[in-house]
């Protein structure tokens, strides 16, 4: 095991640089994007000297290179800097969002898996069946409808015409276990499907791989049972599974923003595109590394799970 | 400029009157806008029950998250309207005329303002009486550099000063015609001293605001909902109705409206026009109109070629089919209008030299300044942001095809757009603004010298253009405004500085047991007014 604990702590050791570079493309980045958050406050009603001020108080004044200094030196300290909007601090906001976010995230998380376990090891088993079929559809369907309208959709039937659901809002699963969930319902499927399409697809390939291999024959000729032979083989599908499953939860994280939006989720989503309109650049520089953090963990931990799970890369 | 005392006629709760909406009613005479006909079943409709219910909570479902809540800085719609109902201004504009709300009334003389403050209005959580003292202290919070956010009256004020206990002296640098238009924007709210220091004392930490409006501050979870309720020492008799308002964040326009079909909204702002029909026909839903609250133009560079030609910018106002433009983006929500105010306001006038579309007209004038749009390509810059600044390019671009001129759109991201407009970094752009109570905040910046359109000195008329604009802000009296201004949108018809192309309405969603919404001419909601019939 020492191996796999060697490995992991390099894995995120060279995490650091990259966070840095990132941090730094970051604030160079939102600058070079056109429009003026000096100018979003004030709009047209603004005279020149007063912009000038609003820029210097915002030290956007400051050359390039000061201002990534003076914001890191904040950032190693945990100071994320002040909104322009309303002066709320960053670390406090994204505090408060970041577990919505990622409560959204888990949901859907839960739903695609839920959904496609199952239908991939199915549609393995009984290749060329209707389940088969049934399952390939699903999944060019997931891939293919955008989840703004898929969204909506959903609202439609189920919160408008059954009124199941909720239509729009949000309560934590941790203040009201039950109306949590329902409000996490609908966001969960909506941003789960396209997920489990493309987990569905890619299990059902490697399941046949593994099917085709000799030895889930050699296991029958000992006398395994069936259902002995399936696990075997998808332990040994799922490799290369996780590693799709660690991409996924980076878009899974992407597809939270439009969700957010179409149900009016307050969450980091909502924070990083009210931010992109007013050029908040204090804001948008920490939803934007905090993101970025969460996709890079993401990504560690899955190449410490493929490590652990795959005794051939152990053993150089 | 003799002494001029101005009762103010108060600004309580005006019984519900039919404006709001009324589209199709019995009384309605035809505007020929084109507005569709919704039947009269409108949120101030005639199947109005004869008693007011008091209490209960008012949902309103707003389109984007509040930027900030200190009253002294705030830039967006959306905290306008919240601040708008927690705070009170000292004075308000209905109908065109200035109507009192912390002000009784005022005396005029030259550059002096004295404002006769009401007496025993109590700010809210006990903070105590508002007096002059109130007013000084936050006219100079407003006016602090730091802060500024309504500029344009900043350098007018030279001094405020209380006289007693219920009178406040304002001194200008010189007479400003447009002064108590100004002070009527939700800007120039009073707060109470000990608050703010409080909470900070700096601009910005005011975030949860003390005023002395219907409603109370009573808590705020960003990009989720508002909440304030109903103050009970509010010094308006019979206001407000409910108990709680309650302003939940939805941006998608889609899941607004889903959100009151299903009761979870009592009020949706801003509904799109592909909705308005289906909300309409529902029994559990109506529409309220507020007509013509924005303008939209498409402004012109004056010192960028080819449109630094007034002949293309007069070939271009006549080039565009304005009902098209309103039928594309606003399905029809909203007037045709070649000048800022529309048909029926005072600011809108008669004259002979209006600019309408007609292909002939502008074919002859390109003719005869010799053809200036051969083998060019027009740039105009749109954005998606809002449907009415791009289906203006849209609409253009196939009227001027129609004519054989090639027109290219830019499509541009709303941040970009709006720093493009202010940097003056255009040929032509679409634009839209909300309405504006004062005709000087619809021309000034966009004419004076080195203004957004860059009229400058080598433009026909640019002299008389720029003595006018200041004349508009030095005279008092009204008709002579009126005169003025007339004169000046005469010049605007003439040399086109901008294509003027129409009046949106704006369309709000009510469950059908709303009632009291009214159309003014303020870009504020008044929540104080409204009640739901349970």
């Amino acid at each position: 095991m020492t191996q796999v604990h060697e490995y992991a702590i390099k894995r995120i050791l060279s995490a650091i640089p990259v966070l840095f570079i990132v941090s730094f493309t970051i604030v160079a980045l939102i600058r070079m994007v056109p429009g003026d958050p000096a100018v979003i406050m004030l709009g047209t009603d603004a005279d020149p000297e007063q912009l000038a001020a609003l820029r210097e108080s915002m030290g956007l004044n400051q050359p390039l290179y000061i201002q990534y200094i003076d914001y890191m030196s904040g950032v190693v300290r945990g100071d994320f800097g002040y909104s322009y909007m309303g002066g709320q601090s960053v670390t406090d906001a994204i505090l408060q969002r970041l577990p919505i976010t990622i409560s959204v995230a888990i949901g859907g998380f839960i739903v695609s898996l839920a959904i496609a376990i199952p239908a991939g090891t199915i549609s393995a088993v009984k290749q060329d069946t209707s389940s088969d079929y049934a399952a390939l559809t699903f999944g060019l369907l997931g891939v293919s409808i955008p989840n703004f309208w898929l969204g909506i959709m959903l609202l439609m039937v189920f919160a408008v015409w059954f009124g199941w659901f909720p239509v729009t809002g949000y309560v934590s699963p941790l203040d009201d276990p039950i109306e949590g969930i329902r409000y996490l319902v609908l966001p969960s499927i909506t941003l789960g499907t396209a997920m489990a399409a493309i987990v569905t697809r890619m299990l059902r390939s490697e399941m046949l791989e593994e099917i085709r291999m000799e030895y889930p024959d050699s296991l029958r000729m000992k006398g395994v049972s069936e259902m002995t032979v399936l696990r075997h083989v998808m332990k040994n599908a799922f490799i290369p599974v996780i590693t799709v499953i660690g991409m996924q939860v980076g878009y899974l994280l992407g597809g939270t923003i439009v969700i957010e939006e179409v149900f009016s989720i307050p969450g980091m989503g909502r924070l990083l595109l009210d931010a992109i309109y007013s050029r908040d650049y204090m804001m948008l520089q920490g939803v934007v590394l905090v993101y970025t953090a969460m996709f890079i963990a993401v990504n560690a931990i899955v190449d410490i799970t493929y490590f652990y799970l795959n005794p051939k890369l152990q053993d150089r | 400029m003799g002494e001029r005392r101005k009762f103010l006629k108060l600004a309580g709760v005006v019984g519900a009157s039919a404006l709001a909406g009324c589209m199709g009613g019995d009384d309605d005479e035809d505007d020929g806008n084109g507005t569709p006909d919704l039947g009269d079943d409108n949120g101030n409709g005639d199947d109005e029950p004869d008693e007011v219910t008091e209490g209960g909570t008012l949902r309103v479902g707003y389109e984007a998250d509040l930027t900030g809540l200190d009253p002294h800085n705030i830039s967006s719609v959306v905290s306008w309207n919240a601040i708008y109902n927690i705070c009170e201004t000292l004075i308000t504009f209905d109908d065109g005329e200035a109507v009192g709300r912390l002000a009784d009334d005022y005396d005029v003389d030259g550059t002096t303002y004295t404002f006769h403050l009401k007496e025993g209005v109590q700010f809210h959580d006990g903070y105590g009486e508002m007096t002059a003292d109130d007013v000084v202290y936050s006219f100079e919070r407003m006016m602090d550099e730091e802060a500024s956010t309504s500029p344009d009256l900043l350098a007018t004020v030279e001094d405020v000063r209380a006289v007693d206990e219920y009178e406040v002296e304002v001194e200008l640098q010189e007479t400003f015609g447009p002064f108590l238009q100004y002070l009527a924007r939700v800007h120039w709210v009073i707060v109470p001293e000990d608050a703010v220091e409080e909470q900070g004392g700096n601009i910005d930490d005011f975030q949860e605001p003390v005023g002395t409006g219907p409603f109370a501050f009573e808590e705020y979870t960003p990009d989720n909902s508002l909440v304030m309720s109903a103050f009970d020492d509010y010094h308006v008799e019979d206001a407000p109705h409910v108990d709680e308002v309650e302003l939940i964040i939805t941006p998608d326009p889609d899941s607004r409206v889903l959100a009151l079909q299903n009761d979870d909204l009592d009020f949706a702002r801003e509904i799109p026009g592909r909705h308005a029909e289906s909300l309409q026909n529902d029994d559990d839903t109506k529409v309220a109109l507020s007509e013509a609250t924005g303008w939209a133009m498409i402004h012109i560079n004056c010192s960028e070629p080819p449109w630094d030609d007034p002949a293309v910018r007069r070939a271009a106002a006549h080039v565009i089919d304005r009902d098209a433009v309103i039928d594309a983006a606003l399905f029809g929500f909203g007037s045709a209008g070649v000048q800022p105010f529309p048909e029926g306001n005072v600011w809108n006038y008669d004259l002979d030299n209006e600019r309408w579309q007609d292909l002939e007209e502008a074919q002859r004038i390109l003719e005869e300044a010799g053809n200036p749009l051969e083998g060019e390509t027009l740039e105009i810059k749109v954005t998606s942001e809002y449907s009415i600044q791009e289906a203006m390019g849209e609409i253009i671009q196939a009227n001027f095809a129609e004519i054989g001129v090639d027109v290219e759109l830019n499509n541009q991201e709303w941040g970009t757009h709006l720093n493009d407009f202010v940097e003056s970094n255009f040929g032509a752009l679409s634009f839209s603004v909300p309405y504006k109570v004062d005709p000087d905040r619809h021309y000034y910046g966009f004419l004076v010298e080195d203004g957004y359109n860059k009229y400058n000195d080598e433009q026909p008329d640019a002299d008389r253009v720029r003595e006018l604009l200041e004349l508009g802000r030095d005279e008092l009296d009204e008709d002579e405004r009126l005169d003025i201004y007339a004169e000046l949108e005469g010049l605007v018809q003439e040399h086109v500085p901008w294509v003027s192309v129409a009046h949106t309405d704006d369309i709000n969603g009510l469950r059908a047991n709303v009632y009291g919404f009214e159309e003014w001419t303020l870009p504020y909601d008044r929540y104080w007014t409204m009640w739901v019939d349970e």
